[in-house]
């Protein structure tokens, strides 16, 4: 993970409480990163996840209508 | 790798190709908002792959790129002070003020440190009680929701100091001060998938209609891209003002409604100048009444700033979509990464970092 990189995408490894905050491991290209999913529902290890600064923002493929 | 094999396949790259040349009756300009989406264009070739058939128009979608020049060196300013540790990511790190970067701060012996997340400033603030941490908290409405939870940890822990230095900005304002120009050739638009994961894309169903333009939320990959770009042909052959969504495996119509609660609880809408491009209404991000003792503009006064370009650089005609890297007659010549003269030659979404990392040899020869 580049610090510049804004958004990368990682599979969760662990998912576990932290005080107030639910928080994950994340396997990017092999390094292991802790990313806040307090933001994202119902997440378990094995998701795929997108997650900017460490803060997890979605869950990858849900199943959504294509056309608006 | 998943999500990336699949997205990288040539036999299918090369169909959707085939397919956009023959549905398209006439060449098709359209714009990508995202620098993201601008490097996969340039870097794959799409660009070329599509000439005559669509003019792709790179888009104000590099958040460092735009912010503005007094924002920069206020950033600077505070950096140079005694007490305190500036944090940013990388990107920022080399983007010219009008006396030098963050970097060149650094190398004078200003604390500036490069960190992954607004958080990791946190946590810098909580281990050097004795400092003030200030992050410059720069971006689109993808990286709005980090910063804003940076903010309300530190408000909820009662952190007193740390601050953040906000240069917000917001997509949808952006295409309509696009749009807003009466000689804009833009008949489409490539929507960013990030920006539209935390946000949805009902703001664009509303452009749509009120320009008359059709959109497509794609995402960053090379097929991505092109299947984007097909949906976006289709549209445009079809008369069709309507949003459409190919980056169904991140964003839903509503977005993270978690994550848009947050930025609506910590952040406030605020007019914003952009870069190169001048200050367009309710474009931009500022913190909310009862989180400005975080605000860094407040904690530290700085006066006396007086800003100043670069006579040359034409990155706001790029940043409109008006003129292109090679354009400018100082690209890949006086203005180059090592040297950067605007920021976009510095930002991994930059699009003249783009153009000077996977196409300044051929345009050399040209």
């Amino acid at each position: 993970m580049r610090p510049d990189e804004h958004v990368v995408e990682g599979v969760v490894l662990e998912v576990r409480e932290e005080g107030p905050h639910r928080v994950g491991v994340v396997s990017v290209r092999g390094a292991q990163i802790k990313v806040w999913l307090d933001l994202i529902e119902d997440v378990a290890p094995g998701d795929r996840i997108l997650f900017h600064g460490k803060i997890g923002l979605a869950r990858l493929e849900p199943k959504q209508e294509r056309k608006a | 790798m998943k999500f990336v094999d699949e997205y990288r396949n040539p036999r299918m790259a090369r169909k959707l190709v085939a397919y956009i040349r023959q549905r398209s009756s006439r060449p098709w300009s359209i714009m990508e908002i995202c620098g993201g989406q601008t490097h996969t264009l340039i870097r794959y070739g799409i660009d070329e792959l599509l000439e005559g058939a669509v003019e792709l128009i790179h888009g104000p979608g590099c958040p460092v790129c735009v912010t503005p020049l007094e924002k920069i060196d206020r950033a600077l300013a505070i950096a140079s002070r005694e007490n305190v540790i500036f944090t940013t990511f990388g990107d920022m790190m080399r983007v010219p003020g009008s006396r030098g970067d963050l970097l060149s701060a650094k190398a004078r012996g200003a604390d500036v440190r490069m960190v992954y997340s607004p958080l990791d400033a946190l946590n810098l603030a909580r281990s050097h009680p004795e400092k003030e941490v200030v992050f410059f908290a720069v971006g689109f409405e993808t990286t709005a929701p980090a910063n804003a939870m940076a903010v309300w940890m530190a408000a909820q822990e009662g952190i007193t100091n740390f601050s953040v230095l906000v240069s917000h900005v917001l997509v949808p304002p952006a295409i309509r001060a696009l749009m807003d120009d009466p000689e804009t050739e833009i008949r489409g638009f490539i929507a960013p998938g990030h920006v539209c994961t935390v946000m949805g894309y009902v703001e664009y169903e509303a452009l749509a209609r009120e320009y008359d333009v059709p959109f497509v939320v794609a995402g960053f990959e090379p097929l991505d891209l092109l299947q984007g770009i097909a949906m976006l042909v289709d549209l445009l052959e079809e008369g069709k003002a309507e949003v459409q969504n190919q980056y169904t495996r991140s964003v839903c119509r509503e977005g993270n409604p978690h994550a848009r609660a947050l930025m609506e609880k910590v952040f406030a809408v605020t007019d914003m100048t952009w870069r190169g491009i001048g200050t367009i209404p309710a474009s931009g991000l500022k913190l909310r009444p009862e989180f400005e003792a975080f605000d860094a503009e407040k904690r530290f006064a700085v006066s006396d700033l007086s800003t100043r370009e670069s006579p040359v650089c034409i990155a706001g005609a790029i940043l409109q979509g008006k003129k292109k890297p090679p354009d400018c007659p100082a690209f890949a010549r006086e203005c180059t990464p090592e040297n950067p003269l605007g920021a976009p030659m510095v930002s991994s979404e930059g699009a003249c970092a783009a153009y000077y990392a996977f196409r300044r040899f051929r345009e050399a020869r040209t």
